[in-house]
């Protein structure tokens, strides 16, 4: 048999195991075409125990269910804004381009009884997930309260843009609960720190909240946070607003707070004596290395370190250390 | 004749579905880790029986273990490009129908090298296709004969454990067989190869 044979080859008629070798040394985009020939193709790339993360995008130009392999995107299947509302078209009109990362194949395939959300449990269930991991939102689509519909649960809500107050109100009533919310710019047009709709986003229980803000952010916004992790990028803080949440913080705000990362581009130097003016802490030497056990960061390593810092406490005992660099210009871990 | 396989020159009778006999060098059928969990310590009596598989296609598997008994210890899949010519020629000469009885036979033998080129050569076969054009490549099974397949998975069982009765008897007249049954040997070295291409294909 010759590798360009032209004969139709019985696939499926192999053996389990040879059948199952075969597919696991196909390509993912070939496995994935494979899965959707028929329902026996499916349950055998199913077999193989493939393993990737499942992301929905809305982006300027379309919607798309994107399937991961390690931390790249792996295979796109993109949808028009009409195909993605629940019930709105027949499945015989509902047809996503499928194209592989580097664009090399692509192919745009209707499935007889595949809506959006058929496509997307189809890729939850070839690559064994049990729920969407990120939504990004790069603008609003026409159906998007019918869109939401389209899916359970998810992990991390994105959002890049700012919508009218209403628009981000509704958008973000309908997507959260989440776990994790990254908002890559304030959503809501009017910017005044004492929005009640943006103080509202805050005090939510979040994971993780990361704020890639122009602006600057005001302290009270920061002290009515709610999440575990906080990772904020914006403006620098000035020393007196950071020794004033070093206060409130040791006072009891920001009970559910494990972490709190600011970074910034702005290279102005933080006068460490002024953020720690009137706190009562303990200076660790540098040489003085604690390691943390699962620590609260963005990438759930193992374990992590931190070298020296400035201790200090709470009257319930709990600690913290607090620490100064460059970029990530302060950090407040909690210790215990 | 056969016996304890300890020198290439050893060589062992194997049965077809035909009923015919032909020899095979210990050598070559130590390629087999199927024959080597059931007979390899313990030898055979009389002709080791692989029934299931006519003699064509067995001769034809073990030409390739023949022809590969002195390259390196296998370590994985190989790119069909790095294939030698002898390889292409063995692959291409074959027609579909004695390609795919040798892969099925070459499965149950366990032969890793002979399985994964071939699976790797089905593999390439489908690479680049959408799945219109996997549905006309991959010609779909009916439902009579998924229906056949399953029969035939029965009845490939049945005579695995055929031989591992006669695999067992044979050791209980040489006292030497180890307590693991022979099917589960047999499990255990495909396992062992599905998890090698498991790691190599998450890679």
């Amino acid at each position: 048999m010759e590798a360009g044979d032209r004969h139709p080859f019985p696939l499926l008629r192999l053996s389990d195991d040879p059948l199952q070798l075969v597919v696991l040394l196909m390509r993912r985009f070939d496995q994935f075409a494979l899965s959707l020939v028929s329902k026996r193709s499916k349950e055998v790339v199913k077999s193989i125990g493939l393993s990737s993360r499942i992301t929905i995008k809305v982006d300027e130009e379309e919607v798309s269910i994107r399937i991961h392999k390690r931390i790249t995107e792996n295979i796109r299947c993109s949808f028009a804004d009409d195909q993605v509302a629940i019930n709105n078209l027949p499945s015989e009109m509902v047809k996503p381009t499928v194209t592989s990362t580097r664009g090399r194949h692509t192919f745009t395939r209707s499935r007889k009884g595949y809506r959006f959300e058929d496509w997307l449990s189809h890729c939850l269930e070839v690559f064994h997930q049990s729920k969407v991991t990120t939504v990004f939102f790069e603008r609003l689509i026409p159906h998007f309260k019918s869109f939401r519909k389209t899916f359970e649960s998810f992990t991390i809500l994105k959002i890049v843009r700012e919508y009218t107050d209403e628009e981000a109100r509704d958008l973000l009533k309908l997507f959260i609960p989440v776990k994790k919310l990254y908002l890559d710019c304030n959503p809501f047009t009017n910017k005044d720190e004492n929005n009640k709709l943006l103080q509202e986003v805050f005090i939510q229980n979040f994971n993780h909240l990361d704020l890639n803000w122009r602006s600057s952010l005001a302290i009270d916004n920061l002290l009515i946070m709610n999440s575990k992790v906080i990772t904020i990028s914006s403006e620098k803080l000035s020393e007196h607003v950071l020794n004033r949440f070093i206060k409130h913080w040791m006072a009891g705000s920001n009970p559910r707070l494990e972490y709190l990362e600011l970074s910034s581009d702005d290279d102005r130097i933080i006068n460490e004596e002024a953020v720690l003016k009137g706190v009562n802490y303990q200076k660790m030497p540098s040489t003085h290395r604690r390691y943390l056990e699962n620590p609260p960061f963005i990438n759930n390593p193992d374990y992590a370190y931190i070298d020296g810092g400035y201790d200090v406490r709470r009257a319930d005992g709990t600690t913290a250390s607090v620490l100064f660099n460059e970029y990530v210009y302060f950090v407040l871990v909690v210790l215990n | 004749m056969t016996s304890p396989a300890s020198s290439s020159e050893v060589k062992y009778l194997i049965e077809s579905s035909e009923g015919n006999t032909f020899d095979v060098s210990g050598a070559a059928l130590r390629q087999s880790n199927t024959f080597n969990a059931m007979f390899l310590n313990i030898g055979a009596d009389g002709p080791i029986p692989f029934t299931d598989y006519n003699e064509a296609t067995l001769k034809k598997v073990f030409e390739y273990c023949e022809h590969s008994v002195n390259e390196e210890n296998y370590s994985g899949p190989k790119h069909q490009d790095d294939l030698s010519k002898w390889d292409l020629n063995f692959f291409n000469e074959m027609d579909q129908k004695m390609f795919i009885d040798v892969i099925n036979a070459s499965n149950f033998l366990d032969i890793e090298r002979l399985t994964s080129y071939c699976c790797e050569r089905i593999a390439r076969m489908l690479r680049g296709k959408n799945t219109q054009e996997m549905i006309k490549v991959i010609t779909l099974p009916t439902a009579e004969e998924l229906e056949a397949k399953q029969k035939v998975e029965e009845k490939k069982a049945a005579a695995a454990k055929k031989v591992a009765e006669k695999a067992a008897e044979t050791a209980e007249k040489t006292e030497t067989l180890e307590e693991l049954p022979v099917q589960q040997l047999v499990q255990t070295t495909r396992n062992k190869l599905t998890r090698k291409y498991l790691s190599f294909s998450n890679e």
